[in-house]
């Protein structure tokens, strides 16, 4: 058969495929599921997929946010805002008597009737060196003023050098409520005392003192709560520091250890540098909303949308890595056991009866929670599992080929090839693979959803192989039921789209495994 | 070959499947050192209590009298002995039917019952959980699909047949573990037509004979959920493969001759396309409610029903290897049971099999 030919052949195969509605759905599903998968996998950042596991790497997003688009359908929910500054662009330096004060700001609408998540503002990388700050005060401020005219210092204070470039800055508590008494006095009955003896302490413990801050603060039944203010705001972060001239004072100071120098003279560079050339540290302003993007964020604000599309190549390669494997092993053995008899027929069949006998969930389950021990490598958790699964699963397939072999193995030109003397091996490649071949590839194609589901659910379980698969992200909804009970489920941005592209990856490979048997085996045909 | 030597061959090949299936997890459990992990931990956490205890009584030399207790806890797990031959013991006392006692707290409530229980009681509570919401799904399925399947087959092409083969391509697409999690929110928390907390079905059983009446109205408002979704979710396979076997049948060549001998429809439909593709039904039918049994660890976690599923997952969990152990003769057990059952049905529906 010459290679024209088979190319020829194949063509023939998938228009025939074609042909059937289910296998025309089919085909489109699968051709764009493995142009996103190819996609997802050449663009994914590198690290992407421990950053999945890092809560504090998605601390400045919205938690248990639904998608953004809910709110063209009316729904109230505050926009998500971030501004980036590159370090040269949209800040102001004030130069005052002995110090610099650098300032970032943003405008944040609000137009929906609820409240923004929170405020955030984060250093990234290039930060100078503020480990000066750690003995003095007040080198940053966070300010939010608000469309009634009220100003809301929320973060005021030195923040350690070593979590600033990693950690985002969100407003301090104790800050926060003593800036929000005279709004608190103006709007309510309450005096700023009574205030801040009576009800501050309630308000941060019930973790709401942030809705204060872009709210109007109202007494009912002598419990303060807020209703949200719309209105345009401003939220600033400055950096105050000490201009050259003081820097080089204290340098000139006597007593100062070869440490305190260093950090000094640091300084003075990056505060020269902010001066001359006008450069500082790179700043992201965040308004964390209450929806986000295009698919909402879980509760760890962990962006569903980037789970979803990352998620297309883990599942792909599970399911292919299963299909192939399960297949070509059920294939050989069915025809090696068809075409042989015998001693290897029966010793073939009985292990099919084993397989077939074993309570084949339980052992997954089972063999997970021992790969989960045994090794760290999410992958080799995976396959581990999946070979497991083929080990159990190629008997289905072995007993269809084997009884294909056996019709073969009786065919007229099939004896005159070993009368011709023709090798077994030869008569298996020449005249029996080629006829079983069309039936395996359904069965390949059919077998894909197996493995995915049979993973996804796994994760499910509580079987954590570590890759950010959809599998993944329904298991920690599920973990999430569980502690918050089942009211959790009502998260329908979160329990929705992993089942249902679970589902729909599972759907094209059935529909295209149908359209495929029905062409390779005739008596199913119209 | 005699009827008789064909079913003894049979049953000892099955027999065997089933011990190696025993022995197969039993080297699982043993081998991979899963048990000495769990065992470990409980002899770690049973050592510091009876440490602190000694301390607290101002014995003297505790190290010595700690260490000696460690080691009779070693030998009592049999952790001094290597994985084959605690594998061995486990065969042993499964095939001697000593399925033991349960070894946690855990799958105990599951149960429902005190800790510790023997085995074979917990498996015997739990299992009518499961025929409750999964056996029973599996018959009204096969109810719909056995009398309705053949009726498409030979409608092939028309609507009904594509749009039941396009609702078994979807349903058997759709996880049922995320079906039942989807309707748990609609059916519980959007429509309030149903409960949200499945796990009162404990009570309700444990409880029955005490107020049938009322019991078997709670009951049936706990399980019509999850009966429905396991049958949504299987009917498309159930149709889909009762369809294919008769159609497999439909097409030969002596259903072609008796159309051609000019018999009815009906005729040809009950004297020979039914009475070929019974052996395939037969099969599907009975292998799927035997199936049944052993849960569906997944489908009954999300909906916290405390059947055979959940009894398997906390065993595997906590590494209650007897229970699970138990649970895997058993299911296997009843499977096997069921393909015995097939081997005698087969000659009785066909004959060419007596030959």
């Amino acid at each position: 058969m010459s290679f024209a030919r088979k190319i020829e052949e194949l063509k023939e195969f998938i228009l025939d495929v074609w042909r059937y509605g289910l296998g025309k759905v089919g085909l489109i599903l699968a051709i764009s599921i493995i142009i996103i998968s190819i996609a997802a996998a050449v663009t994914i950042p590198p690290g992407f997929s421990s950053n999945w596991f890092n809560p504090s790497y998605w601390a400045d997003y919205p938690q248990l946010a639904p998608p953004a688009w809910v709110t063209y359908f009316g729904v109230q929910k505050a926009h998500h805002k971030v501004v980036e500054f590159y370090g040269y662009q949209n800040h102001v330096i004030n130069t005052g008597r002995g110090f610099i004060m650098v300032t970032y700001s943003m405008t944040y609408h609000l137009r929906m009737h609820d409240f923004p998540q929170n405020v955030m503002a984060e250093f990234k990388g290039d930060v100078m060196n503020l480990e000066y700050y750690s003995s003095h005060p007040l080198p940053i401020v966070i300010n939010v003023t608000r469309p009634d005219g009220y100003t809301i210092t929320v973060f005021q204070g030195a923040v350690p050098t070593s979590t600033i470039n990693t950690s985002p800055i969100s407003p301090s508590p104790s800050v926060t409520i003593s800036s929000l008494a005279p709004l608190i006095a103006k709007y309510t009955p309450l005096s700023q005392a009574e205030f801040l003896s009576a009800y501050a302490n309630k308000l941060v413990e019930g973790g709401i003192y942030e809705q204060f801050i872009f709210g109007i603060p109202k007494l009912v039944n002598g419990t303060l709560l807020a209703t949200p203010l719309t209105g345009v705001y401003k939220v600033t972060l400055a950096i105050v520091l000490p201009s050259p001239h003081v820097l080089k004072q204290m340098l000139s100071q006597p007593g100062l250890s070869e440490q305190q120098k260093k950090i000094i003279k640091e300084m003075l560079h990056d505060v020269n540098v902010i001066e001359k050339n006008g450069v500082t540290p790179k700043v992201k302003l965040v308004v964390v909303g209450d929806c986000y993007g295009l698919l909402g964020t879980d509760r760890y604000g962990r962006d569903l949308a980037l789970g979803i599309f990352y998620g297309f190549p883990i599942a792909v390669l599970v399911g292919f890595f299963a299909a192939v494997l399960a297949t070509f092993i059920g294939g050989v053995v069915g025809v090696v056991s068809g075409y042989y008899g015998g001693m290897v027929d029966e010793v073939v069949q009985r292990l099919i009866d084993i397989s077939v006998n074993i309570p084949l969930l339980p052992i997954l389950v089972l063999i997970g929670f021992i790969v989960q021990k045994l090794f760290l490598n999410p992958w080799i958790r995976v396959f581990v599992v999946i070979a497991f699964l083929i080990a159990f699963s190629w008997g289905g397939t072995a007993i269809v080929v084997r009884s294909m072999a056996l019709s073969i193995k009786a065919e007229p030109y099939v004896e005159a090839a070993r009368a011709a003397g023709a090798s077994n091996v030869r008569i298996i490649f020449r005249h029996v693979f080629p006829q079983v071949v069309p039936y395996l590839f359904a069965v390949l194609v059919f077998s894909v959803p197996g493995a995915v589901l049979t993973i996804a659910g796994l994760s499910v379980l509580g079987i954590r192989f570590g890759l950010p698969s959809w599998g993944s992200i329904l298991a920690d909804l599920r973990s999430y039921v569980q502690q918050a009970g089942p009211s959790a489920l009502m998260t329908w941005w979160w329990l929705v789209p992993p089942g249902a592209m679970l589902a729909l990856l599972s759907f094209t490979f059935i529909a295209l495994g149908i359209a495929m048997e029905t062409v390779v085996e005739p008596r199913l045909r119209r | 070959m005699g009827v008789g030597t064909v079913l003894i061959r049979r049953a000892i090949a099955l027999t065997i499947a089933l011990i190696v299936v025993v022995v197969i997890t039993s080297l699982i459990i043993t081998a991979s050192g899963y048990d000495v992990m769990i065992y470990k931990a409980i002899i770690n956490t049973e050592v510091r209590a009876y440490q602190r205890m000694l301390e607290m009584r101002h014995v003297a030399n505790v190290s010595a009298a700690v260490e000696k207790y460690k080691e009779l806890l070693i030998k009592v797990y049999g952790l001094n002995q290597p994985p084959l031959v605690r594998a061995l013991y486990h065969v042993r006392d499964i095939l001697t039917l000593n399925l033991g006692y349960t070894q946690m707290e855990e799958t105990c409530d599951i149960a429902g019952v005190p800790f510790p229980a023997p085995v074979s009681e917990v498996i015997f509570v739990t299992l009518p959980r499961t025929i409750i919401m999964i056996t029973i799904a599996m018959l009204i399925c096969a109810a719909i699909a056995l009398p309705l399947g053949p009726l498409i087959a030979y409608r092939r092409g028309s609507i009904l047949d594509k749009f039941v083969i396009s609702y078994a391509a979807v349903f058997n697409a759709i996880p049922v573990w995320w079906l039942a999690m989807v309707f748990i929110v609609i059916t519980g928390f959007i429509l309030r037509i149903a409960p949200t907390d499945y796990r009162v079905i404990l009570a309700v059983l444990n409880t029955f004979w005490q107020d049938p009446l009322h019991n078997f109205i709670k009951l049936l408002w706990c399980a019509y959920v999850p009966i429905i979704v396991v049958v949504i979710s299987f009917l498309g396979s159930w149709f889909y493969n009762v369809r294919a076997m008769v159609m497999r049948v439909v097409s030969e060549d002596f259903v072609i001759v008796a159309k051609a001998k000019g018999l009815s429809d009906e005729e040809v439909a009950k004297r020979h396309i039914l009475r070929a593709a019974l052996p395939a039904v037969l099969t599907f039918t009975i292998l799927s409610l035997a199936g049944s049994i052993g849960g569906f660890i997944i489908t009954e976690s999300v909906f916290d029903w405390p059947g055979m599923g959940m009894l398997y997952y906390a065993a595997i969990t906590t590494g209650d290897s007897a229970v699970l152990l138990g649970l895997v003769f058993v299911t296997t057990l009843v499977y096997v049971v069921a393909r015995f059952i097939l081997e005698v049905l087969y000659i009785l529906v066909d004959p060419r099999v007596r030959l």
